[in-house]
Order: C-alpha cells, then structure tokens, then sequence
C-alpha cells in the first residue's frame, strides 16, 4: 500500500468506511477516553505549529504488514502469522489475549477487545457476513480486507487468470475521496503501488526499527513540506 | 529357634559405629545389615560401605526424556508445521531454551520417582521386616551369612553394646517387660 | 480395628518416648540457654563476643554429650511438631482473615472472567499493568528459597538448616501465587489450554520463539523442582510425625512419609538426589527469572530493550527474595515459637546477604540507567525524564531511597541486623521498594513509545488493586494454613548439623576396645566426656 501524506485531507472517511466493513464495535465516550478506541486505522495528528497560526499534520496508520513483524514472533500461540500473499494474519479464534503482540509493535496499530462489542439497533443490521465479529478477549487490526483480498483470489481462480491491477480495493482505498490511498501488488513492478513504493517521495514509518512495513508513505513536493 | 536373622536395638551413637565396624571387621557385607536411624550417619564413620543403588539410571533417563521431548517441541513441531513468524528461523536460540528446560525438567520428576521407586519396591536386605513401633533406640537388623555361626555375630554385637531381641513367629499380646514380637510381613 | 497396610506400619526410629511430644521432659530455662548458646558457639563463625570466649578459654568449644543430644533432639521434636498440632483461637482468627483475602481474590478474578478484562485500568498502550508487575514481582520472591537452600548447601554453610524447610516453603507458596498471574490477565481465560502443547485436530503447537512459552516451561520446571526439593528432604520428618501422632494424622503422615524406614541405603538414595537436586536448581532458578525477564527484553519497546535485563532481573529476584525471607522468618518465628533455632545470628548473616546483594542490585541499575541516558535516544530521554523529574518520580525516588540507600547506611551495622523489629522495616521497605521497580519497568515504560500520539497513561482499576493486593493474603495464608501440617524446619538436618562438628573433629566412637585401623577423617578421641553442664 502506498499512502501519499500531500493528499491526505484527514476527512476520517477511510476510519468509518473500516468501522463499517469489518465488523468493528464502537466502545463509548468513557472507554475511548480511556484509550481503549477499536479503530484499525487511525488519522494521528500532530501540531507543527501552535495557536495563532496553528498547522498540524496528519499520518494514517493502520497496520504496516511487516515483513519482519516483531508481532509474530511473541505471540505465545501462533494467533499471529505471516502469509504467502505478504499479509499480516491475525487468527480470531486462536488469541486468548495475552497482549504480548500489542506490546510489541512500535506502531501501537493492534487493539483489543477490552469488552464485548456491542452492536446496537440500526448498527447490527449493516454488519458485514464476509467478516468474523470478535468476542472479548480479542486482538485485532488492520488485515488489508483480507476478505475482499479471498474473494477476488478465488473469482480469479473460478476465471482462470491472475487477480488484476485495481480488483481489490481494502474499504479505506474505496472511500478515500482524495485518492490518498493506494493498493496494488508489491510484487508486479508495473502496478501503481509498486511503483509509487519506489518514486523518491517514498519513505518508511520508523525506518531503523528495520520492520520491513508493506506501507510506504510519500512526502515531500507538496504544500506541507519544508 | 534360628531363621538367619538377627534383631539388636543400640542406644547412642556411639554404640552403632562400634557395632557397625565390629560386623565390617568380621566380614558381613553391608547388603546383608540393614540399620535404621533417625538422622544420616556419614558411612566413613561406619566402617566404609555404601549401598548400591539403581538412582542415576533413573535420573539418567530422565535427562535423555527431558531433552528428546524438548528437542521435539521446538524442532520437531515446526518442522511438522511450519509457521513462519517475524522471518525467524526454525533452529534458533529459543530451542536452546526449551531444550535446556524440559531436560532438567525430566531429569528432577525422574530423579525424584526412582527414589519412591527404590523405597517402596525394591528389596533392601530385609525389606519385608515389620516392627513394632515402640522400640527405643536404632534398630539393626543382620541377616547370618551362610559361612557364619549366627551365636558368633550375636556374641559379637552384644559385647559392643547392642542389645538382642528374641523373634517368635507368632503374633500375640505382648505382657508388660517380657521380650518384643517381630512379626514377618508379607513378601 | 482395620490394620495399616503394610508399608505404613513401618517402625519408629527416631528416639524419644512413645507418647507425647518429648519437650515436657527438658526444663524450660534449660532449654533456652542450652539451645541458643549451643547452636551459636557451634557455627563456623559464630559471633565475636562467643569466638572472643572461645579464645580466652572461658567458654570451652566441646560439642555435645549424648545425653545433651538426645535432649536436644526430643526439645527440637517437641517444639516442632507440637506447633504443628495446637491449633490455638488466635491461630484460627488469622487464619480465617487471611482465608478471606484469598476468597476475595478469587472474587475478584471471576468477576473480571464474567465482565470482561476490561474492568482492570490497561488500556493502550499501556497493556500490561498490575498483574504482570505481580507476577514478576512473585517470581522473583520465590528465589529466596533457591538461594538458601541450594546455594548455602552446596557451599556447606551449616547455619542454614533450620531456614532451609521454610524457605522452600517461600519459594513454592511464592512460584504458586506468581503463576496464578499469567492466567488472570488473560482476555480469553478459558483458552489457557492453547499454551499447552498436546496434540490436535489442527496440528498446531504453541509458538515456542515466544517468551511467554518460555515462561510456562521455565515456571513449571521450577515449581516442580521446588515442589519436590521441598518434598523429598520432609520425607524422614514426615517419618518422624508418622511416629509421634495418633489418629488420623498418623494415617495421613503415613502415606507422605512414602515407605521411609530410615536405613542407611535410604538414606544414601536421599543424599543422592538431594545432591542432584541442589546442583539443577541453581541454573533453574538464574534462567526462569532471566526468561521472565526476557518477556520484556525480546520485544522493540525502548524501555524495555535491554541486554542487562537477565542478570538485572536475577539479581532483583534474590534481592526481594532475601528480604521477603527475612520478613517472614520474623513472623515465623514467632509463630511457632522457633526462637531458640532461628537466632539473632541467622538474621545477621541474612542481612549482610541482603546488603551485599543490594550493592549488586544497584550496580546493574545503574549500569542500566548510565547507558540509556548516554545513549540520548528520544524515547530513552523522554522516560528518564517522567521517571526522575516527572508524574513517576514518586515512585521512582522512593525506589532509589529505600533500595539503594537504606540498605546501604544500615545493613553494615550488626546492631540493626540483629534487632528483628529494625530488620522487619527495612525489609518490608525493599519489598516495597522492588514492586514499584517492578511496575516502573512494566507499566513505566509503556507509556512512551516512538509516536508521540500514541503516549498513555495507567490507572489503576478497583479488581486490579485487589487481586494484587490479595495475593499476599494468599501467600501468607498458604504459609499459615500448612504450618500445621508440614514441620517448617528441617528436624534430621538439624540434628545432622549439632553432630557433624563432633564426627568432624573426633569421630564418633569414643574409646577404642581394640587397636583398629582407623577409617580416614577420625581422630583419637578425648579422654574424658564433659559432664551435661551447660553455659551460662
């Protein structure tokens, strides 16, 4: 995935368009308070400049799907796992919440279940039957919309030809009105993802942790920089 | 009426080195005595002989169980199912760990049953033997060897202190001040 | 009347009178002057004022007659085993309280399993709080009895036996009360088996690059080392209780005395494994805490990524692990009346322990503390910064005054080591000070990480701080509730120990019927036995 910071307009359009494709409860004025929000991508702002001239810049993240996950590997029952595709699994019914993951990212992308999610009246209507609701005691993040990943593999497959450039669209990439986001095929050097992974704009969140994060960001050119 | 065994009780700690090293002096091999006292004495200071005993095989197969199990948890299983996480290899410092483990883990459960094991099935000399529990003082118990007259070895230890119990093959009341029954258990 | 089987009907062979406890016969002032002088004078270095008699010759260094033994023997029987069986009001008020404490524990554990784990104050990024500080801080308590156990044994340090039975004891009581955590702070509880590795449908096994796997097979491989190195040495005191009970206790010590007949090839199994047992439990005990510790060091956190954090931990863990020993021997001691067995001396010498370990803690500390702020690593200089000078530093001062000074201004001086009442502050200090070292480490570093939007902050929640708090109701209510069952001090041990000067220095036998060739390590023996005077 490449995000693309100068276009980034932090609407929150990607934050309630994953709300609503996964499956995600809402937890309450009180418990967000205490920094207990379910959100898998999250709009993190910061202040460049303060009061009377205030400017802040803004840096979606959801989970990196490193390649070098520093969640997998401490994750006491393989609930965490890396893919052939290049995603990072997170395995429902397989976590019994240690949490060990989530102090292990650097990110802080992965949250937890703290309670049962609750899922009322209109809201339970629109859930999505393509995604597992989580109990409590869960862990959770980004998976790419790994069910829309499935699907388009498996209409590939049914054709009998390649999944191609722009069949799967994660619900963030669908919704996004300044196309910040983009997905693709890190793998096909001629996809939009990859290629805009290797312009010159493109950099990695926490670079020297050495991660290896399948998300690049692009800044630099645009009116924020400098 | 003889049965090849003799009973003595010994006051003082004195008294068992003296009859201990009178019997080694003579020639009765520590399998054939069996002395039971309430704290360990060193067996240098008894005249020398320890027992053998079967301990280390079991601790032994404990150590191999441990480190077979433990080799098989962190090597074995991966290579069963492979789950690659964090691009970690499978042969790693964290089999070292487990292996180290699970090995001193087999090794102590082991240690610890083939000590029950040795108390409660296998016969030391005179195993089978059971005595009333209102005996003061340490109770030796020698089995004549068949090279031996058993009037010698009880001559022997009476002159060093210990005292003779008759045994009678017959459980019956024991009157105030008359000699104790020894009764022979099951085999 | 049914007959025991045959294996329990094993015979008596510890020496004292049939009925009653033995005590009765030694008159109380006796008792006391006879036992404390004794077991000082007789100590490879004993305090100076005794050494300072020996020298001068006004207190004569001859171990004990037989007949002094044997009353010895039958008051450390009496006292022993008779706290064993009254069971005074007093007794059952604290036992009662303390019963309580673990049952609002337990309470408090269901209704988090019920409501969901959100009831405790964790949050993000803060997900480890309370019950993991706990659960180290329980660790590391339970090292106590590794060190006095097997370390002082295997360097033939004789004042330790009458510790070494209840600091076992600690050990275990400590190592089940510190497991209890990983499985409280679990969101999915009733999934614990998935650690477990045994085989299934799935073909999966747990992940054992995982710490937390580590820390399963590590704790069990010590809670059963501990379990049985507590056990295995009890068996000749189990045989002793058989002996000097009636009634449903003697069935019971009967069954746990395991078929023991006191013969000397028992005896030489027991030293055996004892032997084997005391050289495999050091390396357990530096490597369970070091994998503990490891649950921190193997992740990316800042605060956490430390290299010194195994001997850190280790060194921490014997630290807390002195100090609760020392605490709960005072009150053991009282409990049971075991003041003429565990004296002013012992405490002396735990406290110089503890002072010498508090040095080695500080060192590491420091060490630590050194090379992260010279380093300058944003995140690094922003947690030194909440911890000394910010919302922590409270905690953190505290910390550094009671773990770095007050054992360093007093612990050197043998009047504060050896006043019980100076030494039961100090230590419940440390302990106090080593939990909040623990929960700087867990829960201070969490709250800083490489983006600042993602800083937090803990608070702790009600079932936290009493599931925290009760687990030392339960703790001491383990001690309480088995001080009737188990002797908590090692009777043969002790009696091997007033015996092992003489057999040292003279041998056993004292006259010689016959020339005879000596076996190595006896001297002739003196010409006339003391007679069964004792020391003012």
């Amino acid at each position: 995935m490449a995000i693309d910071l100068d276009l980034c307009s932090a609407c929150q359009a990607c934050v309630v368009a994953c709300y609503a494709e996964n499956n995600i409860a809402t937890v309450g004025e009180e418990q967000i308070q205490k920094d207990r929000g379910l959100h898998w991508i999250r709009i993190e702002r910061y202040w460049k400049t303060e009061w009377p001239q205030p400017r802040a810049l803004f840096l979606p993240l959801l989970c990196q799907h490193c390649d070098r996950a520093p969640c997998e590997s401490v994750c006491p029952v393989f609930a965490s796992v890396h893919s052939d595709d290049g995603l990072n699994l997170q395995v429902y019914n397989r976590c019994f919440g240690t949490r060990y993951c989530a102090n292990n990212c650097p990110y802080k992308v992965r949250v937890f279940n703290w309670f049962k999610g609750e899922f009322p009246e209109p809201v339970n209507a629109q859930l999505n039957p393509d995604v597992t609701v989580r109990g409590v005691g869960i862990m959770e993040k980004c998976t790419f919309c790994v069910q829309r990943i499935r699907r388009a593999r498996q209409q590939a497959r049914a054709e009998g030809r390649e999944v191609l450039e722009g069949e799967v669209v994660p619900a963030c990439v669908q919704t996004c009105p300044t196309g910040a986001l983009t997905f693709g095929d890190l793998n096909d050097p001629n996809s939009l993802a990859a290629r805009l992974a290797a312009s010159d704009r493109a950099y990695h969140l926490l670079e020297f942790l050495d991660t290896e994060p399948s998300i690049s960001y692009l800044k630099g050119l645009g009116a924020e920089s400098g | 009426m003889s049965r090849g065994v003799i009973f003595a009780v010994i006051e003082g700690q004195e008294g068992i080195a003296r009859a201990m090293r009178r019997l080694a002096r003579m020639g009765v091999s520590g399998k054939r005595i069996e002395l039971l006292t309430d704290i360990p004495y060193p067996p240098a200071l008894l005249g020398g002989e320890t027992s053998d005993t079967r301990l280390p095989l079991f601790t032994s197969l404990g150590l191999v169980g441990g480190l077979a199990l433990g080799l098989f948890l962190s090597v074995g299983t991966l290579l069963l199912y492979p789950l690659i996480v964090g691009s970690q290899a499978v042969i790693s410092p964290p089999v070292f760990v487990i292996v180290y483990e699970l090995t001193i883990l087999g090794l102590v459960v082991m240690t610890f049953v083939g000590f029950v094991y040795e108390n409660r099935f296998r016969k030391d000399p005179l195993h089978d033997w059971v005595i009333p529990a209102d005996i003061e003082g340490h109770v030796l118990i020698v089995q004549v060897p068949p090279d031996m007259v058993e009037s010698r070895i009880r001559t022997a230890l009476s002159e060093e202190g210990a005292r003779i119990l008759p045994i009678e093959d017959f459980e019956a009341e024991r009157p105030e001040g008359e000699a104790l029954v020894i009764e022979r258990g099951p085999s | 009347m049914a007959r025991l089987p045959n294996w329990a009907r094993l015979p008596r062979y510890s020496r004292g009178p049939t009925r009653g406890l033995g005590h009765e016969a030694v008159p109380e002032a006796e008792r006391q002057i006879a036992y404390e002088h004794r077991d000082e004078h007789l100590q490879p270095g004993a305090s100076s004022r005794v050494q300072d008699a020996v020298a001068d010759g006004t207190i004569e260094d001859v171990p004990p007659t037989e007949e002094e033994l044997a009353r010895m023997d039958a008051a450390l029987d009496g006292i022993v085993l008779g706290s064993m069986t009254r069971i005074g009001p007093g007794y059952l008020l604290l036992a009662l309280v303390l019963g309580f404490g673990t049952l609002s524990l337990f309470g408090a554990w269901l209704y988090q399993i019920f409501e969901g784990i959100g009831v405790a104050g964790i949050n993000r990024p803060v997900f480890w709080g309370f019950y993991i500080t706990s659960f180290v801080f329980w660790i590391g308590v339970s090292h106590s009895g590794t060190l006095i156990s097997a370390i002082l044994r295997v360097l033939n340090v004789e004042w330790r036996r009458p510790l070494t039975r209840g600091a076992e004891a600690m050990t275990l009581f400590s190592l089940m009360v510190g497991a209890l955590f990983p499985l409280i702070h679990l969101g999915r509880v009733w999934k614990f088996y998935f650690m477990i590795p045994y085989p299934n449908v799935r073909e999966l096994w747990p992940n054992f690059h995982s710490a937390l796997v580590w820390d399963l097979v590590a704790i069990l491989t010590y809670m059963t080392s501990s379990a049985l190195f507590l056990f295995m040495p009890m068996i000749p005191d189990m045989a002793t209780a058989r002996d000097r009970t009636t009634g449903i206790r003697r069935r019971i010590y009967g069954v746990l005395a395991l078929g023991w007949r006191g013969s000397q090839q028992q005896w030489h199994r027991l030293h055996l494994a004892m032997k084997v047992y005391t050289i495999v439990i050091i390396p357990v005990a530096v490597s369970v805490h070091s994998i503990v510790s490891w649950d921190f060091a193997m992740t990316t956190n800042e605060g956490w990524h430390s290299t010194i954090f195994a001997p850190y931990f280790v060194i921490g863990a014997i630290y807390s692990g002195v100090a609760a020993l020392i605490t709960v021997l005072i009150f053991v001691r009282r409990g049971l009346g075991l003041q003429n067995y565990i004296t002013k001396f012992h405490f002396d010498r735990l406290g110089l322990i503890l002072l010498a370990v508090s040095v080695i803690w500080f060192y590491m500390f420091f060490a630590q503390t050194l090379t992260n702020w010279y380093g300058g690593n944003p995140v690094d200089r922003e947690l030194e910064h909440l911890h000394i000078f910010g919302a922590m530093a409270p905690l953190w001062w505290f910390m550094v005054v009671v773990n770095v000074l007050l054992p360093f201004f007093t612990l050197w001086f043998k009047r504060v080591r050896r006043s019980l009442p100076t030494m039961l502050v100090i230590t419940l200090l440390i302990n106090m000070g080593m939990w909040i070292e623990r929960f700087l480490i867990v829960v201070g570093s969490n709250v800083r990480n490489h983006l600042p939007f993602d800083w937090g902050d803990y608070t702790p929640a009600l079932p936290e701080i009493i599931i925290a708090a009760a687990t030392f109701a339960m703790f001491a209510f383990l001690y309480v509730a088995l001080s009737k069952a188990l002797p908590f001090v090692s009777l043969w041990e002790v009696k091997e120990g007033w015996r092992l000067d003489k057999w040292r220095t003279q041998g056993i036998v004292e006259e010689e019927t016959e020339p005879v060739e000596e076996p190595q390590g006896v001297s002739p023996p003196p010409s006339e036995n003391r007679p069964g005077e004792v020391l003012a």
